[in-house]
């Protein structure tokens, strides 16, 4: 083989290698993450159905649970969009301390209502390193495939270390919903977010209060 | 308008840039700040319902309906027909809607949706006795949804500026045309034309408002009751679920990106047509 037949059968062989990884799927299955989100389901399903109600044990443990899985800052952040640019620290950490307990109010009310059905976990993307979305559906004994309800939980961090960042119904993410709420109030109250923060907290005793 | 506005934008902030002078090391000017978007802007562009103030005036309207009339109606119907009497009736609606399906799924490329929703209204219109049974879905045959909204976007149409009508609720200016489209592919609207069977249309409107109605008696309450913005609330949650319908529910490559600076999505959801990757 001469040097030049070589050299073009190298370049050939190179060029297909590169086309095949540019074909490749860029986003992958991550079943550690998968694995993670079926147990903290299982686990947070467990714990809303022993026996109790609002104020006991049941309600501190579900509490300390979502603290324990949740990264309400990430999400906290993003629905802050660019009015969180010029804030001051403190604002920051009042408003994230209000939406980490708004938060955990609509969890315990939302997942209350699935603790008698199936939370199955059907497949994950990762979205990049760290960043992973898994997908679930909610059955019960009477619905069917297409009847199934398909909820998403986006993970960040990595295996052994993961958060649950984000909820997504449907196809819906509530952060976005989020965002677009406080964008509509920070946008009216000329960028105040003390004011925000202060009714987030209200509705957050609304949601407790069940009012 | 929203197309417009966004180059208007993009083209102000590159001007800006662009006639910034060119920096020599002789001259040692001091670089031109860099051009100024504000929250506002960014706001405006993201949302696009540039008739905000009239949407939320028809939005409270709607609600007053909805909670004096169309809500209590519904819950009437939910108490008075049973389950199965309920999904019946969302049997026959969603059978009646299979030309319009279908024409959709042939117009957006996708056989095999299409030869899917033929299957379906031959098996329930006869066996599924007029569509009251899915039978269909039992055989393998599950029903899916399509219209002409939907098939604009798969042909790359932007969804456009933001409308929430009285009654007819939330929409975009691509969503009302498929809307209108859609009337005129149905076969049933031409059933009451220049005759005594008018009923018929408006009947089935109407039933099929309130059967969906008392299917989200309360994922509408918990909406109302957990939001800060209930009309923000809707308006985002109508479209991420129009983008999920484009997409036939597949996972989108749009993402809340946690990683902004000032946490505005890098591509923000519904915006050049990424309802179709």
């Amino acid at each position: 083989m001469t040097s030049n037949s070589f050299g073009r059968f190298a370049m050939a062989a190179l060029l297909t290698a590169a086309a095949w990884i540019a074909a490749a799927p860029a986003a992958r299955a991550n079943p550690e993450a998968e694995a993670f989100t079926q147990r903290v389901i299982d686990e947070g399903i467990s714990i809303l159905r022993e026996n109790g109600h609002g104020g006991d044990p049941r309600h501190t443990k579900f509490h300390d649970f979502i603290v324990k899985y949740a990264d309400a800052t990430s999400a906290a952040m993003f629905t802050l969009g660019p009015y969180r640019r010029g804030a001051s620290q403190a604002d920051i950490e009042s408003f994230v301390d209000a939406y980490r307990e708004y938060e955990f109010s609509l969890y315990a009310r939302s997942l209350d209502k699935y603790k008698d059905k199936a939370l199955h976990v059907t497949g994950s993307v990762d979205n990049k390193p760290g960043d992973v979305t898994v997908a679930t559906v909610v059955q019960d004994d009477r619905s069917t495939a297409d009847k199934a309800l398909r909820i998403a939980f986006r993970l960040l961090g990595s295996a052994g270390n993961y958060k649950f960042a984000d909820v997504q119904i449907e196809g819906a993410w509530i952060s976005q919903s989020q965002l677009e709420q406080f964008r509509s109030i920070l946008s009216r109250n000329g960028g105040n977010i003390p004011d925000l923060t202060r009714e987030i907290k209200q509705q957050t005793d609304r949601i407790v209060s069940g009012r | 308008m929203y197309a417009f506005r966004r180059v208007l934008i993009i083209a102000t902030t590159s001007t800006i840039a662009l006639s910034a002078p060119s920096a020599r090391a002789e001259d040692k000017a001091p670089a031109a700040p860099p051009p100024v978007v504000t929250a506002e802007q960014v706001q405006q562009q993201d949302e696009n319902d540039p008739f905000e103030g009239s949407n939320r005036f028809f939005f409270g309207v709607n609600q007053v309906l909805d909670e004096a009339l169309l809500r209590p109606a519904s819950v009437v119907y939910k108490s008075v027909l049973p389950e199965f009497a309920r999904d019946g009736v969302r049997n026959l609606l969603n059978n009646l809607n299979s030309p319009v399906i279908f024409a959709n799924d042939l117009m957006q490329g996708e056989g095999d949706r299409a030869g899917t929703t033929m299957v379906r209204f031959g098996i329930n219109s006869t066996v599924g006795i007029l569509g009251l049974v899915d039978v269909a879905a039992d055989l393998g045959y599950p029903y899916h949804d399509e219209d002409f909204g939907q098939t604009l976007a798969v042909w790359g149409v932007n969804d456009g500026p933001y409308f929430y009508f009285l009654i007819m609720g939330p929409s975009s200016a691509r969503d009302l045309t498929g809307f209108v489209v859609d009337r005129g592919l149905d076969p049933l609207t031409y059933v009451g034309w220049g005759n005594n069977y008018q009923w018929v249309p408006i009947t089935r409107a109407v039933v099929n408002v309130l059967d969906l109605r008392s299917r989200n008696i309360e994922t509408l309450d918990e909406i109302e009751r957990t939001s800060v913005d209930y009309y923000a609330s809707i308006r985002s949650l109508y479209r991420q679920s129009r983008a999920d319908a484009i997409r036939n529910g597949k996972p989108s490559p749009d993402l809340p990106n946690f990683d902004s600076g000032g946490g505005v999505t890098a591509t923000p959801l519904n915006r050049q047509n990424p309802d179709t990757q």
